[in-house]
This record gives C-alpha cells, sequence and structure tokens, in this order.
C-alpha cells in the first residue's frame, strides 16, 4: 500500500492524509467543484478534481472516485465518514478494482449497515435491544399497525440510516403518516433505499458507544466508552471519553456485548458498536457504524491509539500489537485522563439549527497543551450549501473532566470565524451549563435546557461592534471600505481604526437640518 | 443626545458613540462603555477595558461588518442600520425559504385551500430537509420557485391569501 485516495472531503479528508504522510503514503485528494478552494485538495500529493456539485455526481459516484484512483495510480481507498463510508456496493468495487478498502470487508458492511439485520445480529449475540418493529420491507400499512403495538413514542428509521438521515420522533398516531413518507423521502435521497423500521423511543436515555478494533486474525480489541449523549436532530454535537456515567462494571459489560458482536459479524478494522443506556443502567445495542467515527478523537486521547493509523496498518495486513487470547473479556487498553469534543457547524442553534452557509473571511484556529482542532476550514473558502454543515472539531484532552471543561471553554472562545455564522457560541454555553458540569447529560439535554435560546448579547462586543459599523460601515464612500477594497469576499485592506481624529457618531452631519 | 439604530444580529440596538484618539465611548441600550482600541494589523485590533485587553478580529462583506471578541461573535447588517423595525411579520402572505438550499418537494398547487401548519414546500440544505408551512389558513396564490431550484435564505417560495370573508374559521 503506498498510494492512498481520501474519497471525502472536509475535515476527515484532512485528518486521513495527515495520517498518510505519517506512515510514508502518499495522499490523493478528490475534490467537487465547491471544494476547489477548500483546505483538504492543499494538503494531499495528487488532486483530482470531480467536476459537478451535487454529491450524487461527485462524493458518491463509485465510478468517478474509481477513475480518479485509477488515474492517480492509488492502490487502496480510504472512505472516511458519511458518503460511501459504509456503502458496501462502494467497498466490493474497490476490491473488484484491485484496491485495498481500509475499513471492513463489503459483506460484513452490508449485514451491519441494515438496520434490521443489525439487530437481528445483536439479539443472536444475545446482546439486548430496543423493542420495536424491524420486518424486511415493511409498508407503511405494517408500520402503522406495528406501531399501535410498540406505542407512542416511537421513532421511526431508515434501515440504511446513519447521520439522523431517514429519522422521525413521532409522538402520536396521527403524525405517524406523514413522517413515514418524509423520512422515505429523505432515506431515498441520501441512502439510494427507503426501507423503515420502527423502535420504541426511550426517553431520558443516554447514547453510548464502544470503539472496537479487529484485524480480522482473531484479534478484537475494546478501546473504551464515548459518551454522545448531546445531540440535535439525531445527530451528535458534543461526545466525551470515558462517559461520566459509566461504571466500571457497565462498561465491562458494553465491552464484552461490542466484541461479541464484532465476532459475530466477522467484523475487520476500526468500528463502533453504539447503545442506548437508561437511567437505572439498562442497555440496548442500537447500531453499529462499520467506519471510523466522526467522534473517534477522544478515544484516540484517552487510549494514546492512533485510530487512522490504525486503520490503514490493518487494511495492509498489520495484525493489532494488542493481540490476546480470543476469550479475553477485560480490556485491553487503558483509558487515560479525560477528552471532550466539541463539533462546530456552519448552522444557527438560534434559529431550529438551520444550516448557514457562507464565506470563511477570518480564521484563527485554537491551540496550546491539550487542545486539538481537526478543521477542513480555510480563509477564502466558502461554506458550500450542498454537503454536511461540520466544519471542525475541537477536542481537548487534561488529566480531570473539569480541567477538560476550563480548557475547551478557553479553545471556543479562542476560535474565530467570520463570514460564516456557526455554532461556537452556543457550544461555549452547552459546555458551561451546570447540568453539563455536572454529567447530567440525556439525548433530550438540548431540548430541555436550551429550547429557545438566543444567545446573550455581549455589552462590549456590542459596543465594539456599534463603534465599528460607524467608522467602516455608515460612510462607506467617505472612507478606505470601497477604494482599498478588492472587492473580493475577503477586504484586505480596509480598516476603520486608522480613520484619524476625534468624531462624533450619532450627532448630526455639520450642515445637516436639525 | 442623538442616537442610531444598528441591526446587530438579529436585534435592534439602540446606540451612540464618540471616540477620542483610541479611546471609545459608546452607549449601548442603557449601559456606557469606555475602551481604548488599538490596530495591530488589518483586520485585527486591541482592545482594552477596564484592566484586560483582548484581540478583536473583524472583516467586511455584502453590507456586513462581522466582529469576533472575546469568544462572542457579531454581526453588524450596515445596509439596514437605519431600518429599526425588525423583519416582516409573519402574518404577511409571503413565505419565505428559512435558507439557502433546493427545492426537493412542492406540496400544493395554485388555488389549493390550505390549512394553517400544512406543508406547503420541502427543502434541503447541507443535507437537511426543512418543510415551509402554511403560517395561516388560506388560498395559494402562487408558487415561486420548482423542483430542482436553488433558492436564496429569505427569498419568496410561495404567495398565500387569506380566505374571503365568510369562510375564514
Amino acid at each position: 500500500m503506498r498510494t492512498v485516495l481520501v474519497a471525502n472531503r472536509g475535515e476527515i479528508a484532512v485528518r486521513i492524509i495527515r495520517a498518510c504522510r505519517e506512515l510514508g503514503m502518499r495522499s490523493v485528494a478528490v475534490y467537487a467543484d465547491p471544494d476547489r478552494d477548500a483546505l483538504h485538495p492543499r494538503l494531499a500529493d495528487v488532486r483530482v478534481p470531480l467536476s459537478g456539485s451535487a454529491a450524487r455526481e461527485t462524493y458518491l459516484s463509485i465510478d468517478r472516485l474509481l477513475e480518479a484512483a485509477r488515474r492517480a495510480g492509488a492502490d487502496a481507498v480510504h472512505p472516511g465518514y458519511g458518503f460511501l463510508a459504509e456503502s458496501a456496493a462502494f467497498a466490493a468495487a474497490v476490491r473488484e478494482a484491485g484496491l485495498v478498502w481500509v475499513g471492513p470487508p463489503a459483506e460484513v458492511i452490508a449485514r451491519l449497515g441494515d438496520k434490521v439485520h443489525a439487530r437481528r445480529l445483536a439479539a443472536r449475540a444475545g446482546v439486548p435491544t430496543v423493542p420495536g418493529y424491524d420486518a424486511d420491507g415493511a409498508s407503511d400499512d405494517e408500520l402503522v399497525s406495528a406501531a399501535a403495538r410498540i406505542g407512542f413514542p416511537l421513532m421511526i428509521k431508515a434501515a440504511a440510516g446513519g447521520g439522523g438521515l431517514g429519522m422521525r420522533r413521532v409522538d402520536a398516531p396521527e403524525a405517524l403518516r406523514d413522517s413515514l413518507a418524509s423520512a422515505r423521502r429523505e432515506a431515498r435521497a441520501a441512502f439510494g433505499r427507503d426501507a423503515l423500521l420502527l423502535e420504541h423511543h426511550l426517553d431520558g436515555v443516554r447514547h453510548v458507544e464502544v470503539q472496537i478494533v479487529a484485524d480480522g486474525a482473531g484479534t478484537v480489541v475494546a478501546l473504551g466508552e464515548r459518551e454522545c449523549s448531546v445531540q440535535r436532530r439525531h445527530q451528535k454535537l458534543v461526545e466525551e471519553a470515558p462517559s461520566p456515567f459509566v461504571t466500571a462494571g457497565l462498561r465491562a459489560h458494553l465491552e464484552q456485548a461490542a466484541v461479541a458482536i464484532a465476532r459475530a459479524a466477522g467484523y475487520r478494522n476500526a468500528g463502533t458498536v453504539e447503545f442506548l443506556v437508561d437511567a437505572d443502567r439498562n442497555w440496548y445495542f442500537l447500531e453499529v457504524n462499520a467506519r471510523l467515527q466522526v467522534e473517534h478523537p477522544v478515544t484516540e486521547l484517552v487510549t494514546g491509539t492512533d485510530l487512522v493509523t490504525t486503520q490503514l496498518r490493518i487494511a495492509a495486513g498489520e495484525r493489532l500489537p494488542e493481540g490476546r487470547p480470543a476469550r479475553r473479556a477485560a480490556r485491553a487498553v487503558p483509558i487515560r485522563g479525560h477528552a471532550i469534543e466539541c463539533r462546530v457547524c456552519a448552522e444557527d442553534p438560534a434559529a431550529g439549527f438551520r444550516p448557514t452557509p457562507g464565506p470563511i473571511l477570518t480564521l484563527a484556529e485554537p491551540g496550546g497543551p491539550g487542545v486539538r482542532v481537526d478543521s477542513g476550514l480555510r480563509a477564502g473558502w466558502r461554506v458550500p450549501v450542498e454537503y454536511d454543515p461540520l466544519l471542525a472539531k475541537v477536542i481537548v484532552y487534561a488529566p480531570s473532566r473539569d480541567e477538560a471543561l476550563a480548557r475547551m471553554r478557553e479553545a471556543l472562545a479562542r476560535y474565530v470565524i467570520l463570514g460564516c455564522r456557526t455554532n461556537v457560541e452556543f457550544l461555549h454555553a452547552l459546555v458551561r451549563h451546570p447540568a453539563f458540569r455536572a454529567g447530567d447529560t440525556t439525548t433530550r439535554f438540548i431540548d430541555r435546557h436550551f429550547a429557545g435560546w438566543r444567545g446573550e448579547t455581549d455589552g462590549l462586543a456590542t459596543a465594539v461592534a456599534a463603534a465599528l459599523a460607524e467608522a467602516g460601515g455608515a460612510a462607506p464612500d467617505a472612507d478606505g471600505v470601497r477604494q482599498r477594497g478588492t472587492g473580493d469576499a475577503v477586504p484586505r485592506g480596509w480598516d476603520p481604526w486608522a480613520r484619524i481624529g476625534p468624531w462624533r457618531i450619532g450627532a448630526p452631519p455639520a450642515g445637516a437640518h436639525g | 443626545m442623538a442616537e442610531r439604530t444598528l441591526r446587530v444580529g438579529d436585534a435592534a440596538v439602540a446606540c451612540d458613540a464618540s471616540r477620542e484618539g483610541d479611546t471609545w465611548t459608546v452607549r449601548v441600550g442603557a449601559r456606557s462603555y469606555r475602551f481604548r482600541c488599538t490596530r495591530l494589523e488589518p483586520g485585527i485590533a486591541l482592545v482594552e477595558c477596564h484592566d484586560r485587553a483582548r484581540l478583536a478580529h473583524f472583516a467586511s462583506a455584502g453590507g456586513r461588518v462581522y466582529l469576533h471578541l472575546d469568544g462572542v461573535t457579531i454581526e453588524v447588517d450596515t445596509a439596514r442600520a437605519d431600518e429599526g423595525a425588525p423583519a416582516p411579520s409573519s402574518l404577511s402572505g409571503d413565505l419565505r425559504a428559512p435558507m439557502h438550499g433546493l427545492v426537493v418537494k412542492i406540496h400544493v398547487q395554485v388555488g389549493e385551500t390550505v390549512r394553517t401548519g400544512q406543508p406547503i414546500m420541502a427543502l434541503e440544505a447541507m443535507k437537511m430537509e426543512h418543510v415551509v408551512r402554511a403560517p395561516f389558513s388560506g388560498v395559494v396564490q402562487a408558487v415561486c420557485a420548482g423542483v430542482g431550484d436553488a433558492v436564496e435564505g429569505d427569498a419568496v417560495v410561495a404567495r398565500l391569501e387569506p380566505p374571503p370573508e365568510g369562510e375564514a374559521r
């Protein structure tokens, strides 16, 4: 394995390109038109354009990606997460093209990627699942009658689902048919198939997942859990490791279950087994993510394991160093310290988390001890409307959770993104919240504590902004704004502070009426 | 004292600023702030207030000024600076796109009578589907976009008219 094509974009493409460099491998970036000026193509050894902008004709096009791999002389493909990462068809096509797939075998992806089959596999492995209805190819009518038996509230899920897409919470029977139709449409658009299943909605639960790594030669290692309860739109926003709620006893159960499922599925490479845990620490299997997770860095920090280089090494045929007798249940990798991740997204938390694509005019990212930023951002690039709103992840590591929280607050306060609205201030408010500080998080955390959140109006910032607007914006033609600006999205020479002399705004100009 | 109303983010803020050298005095609502502001390089200034110093990052584009100060990001809409009034009321018959996106589904036809909350149009942006719903019961007067069209945020995508007198519930 010498040359790896990264079939993805944004921060995860950057992460994988860096891992390839560390291992001395060449990296190939692919990019759609809106990503021509993005960060990831600039860092790779080879860039291949995928002309077009819709995901379907670029990052989701198996033919175009394989053609790019051929042109660039790649001998392996890393899919990242999202897009085709859990496409059994892509994994199989990569293999048929004679290339190495950095992930589980196509058959394993197919088995686990279908939530209906994954639920059955877990049940056969003796792992409890959420009560629900998971018939193959169930029609709306069958689902409606099953819903009456399961009871409300319930969750509609796309069998092929992931990332909260094709997922709906339904509180009452009247809303069921509309939600089924909408979920099917979203699932068809995102995954190309619209099979649905129903699960009883467990309220006030936590979302806890176990990272596993398997070398395909008999060694399966669990690398502890991640707490991922803080979500909006069924998508994770903040993750941490270890979970403040998981006891040593529960951790052992979850790890055993995760390893049992991985073995039953014939798993190879890195993967994640997700569980729901209720207030009484009852736990249920949710699904397997047969790929790298967005939140993998928190596990990397507390275990000292680089999951991306581990993925590349396993794909290249290496065995896991942590090899242990197959029946050994104890965790092979010790957990040290505490890590927290916040997802920085182009979205407006004060407006229902609606997407906010836009230009990056100014960018300054935080750093310092224990602060890691996995980012796909570049000043001068425009965050496109076509793809996921995830821009970057701020990950902090410290000996204790309290110290990690302090580090996160400071890191978020130093993250400057101008031009494109983001959720950074919301994240800052979230990690400051007493309930979050106490580790009291469930999947309802945001609904319960942040419904109607508007952000605080900071007096000093408003005063400075008001002064700025007056100095630069109120009389643009009289000043440096237009003549010195380039007309580009990124003004370079504009600087209201350079204006000379005492003056006053608010007062009527000399000679004006009144 | 004369004052100006600025659109800061989504809010209208009354303020009044004066400057002497590097030192500004700005009244925001009922409070007054006095700070020193020193330009360090294009787009970056040092703001000193009481005994604390902070870096301010700022930029401007498309009639907006953007500022980041100590974890707070503010957008000032200079193009609409003097419009004190908030955005048009939701009782207008103009249905606007909540965001820049692609039209993926149109649920109604012109002339159709719809009830409050009924889906009018589905938009997709950044992989999320958003449904534009009827803000009140009425008759669809116009549908201003087709499936597959890209629409800008705040663009009018459909128009409703209240039902004639007597038919209203």
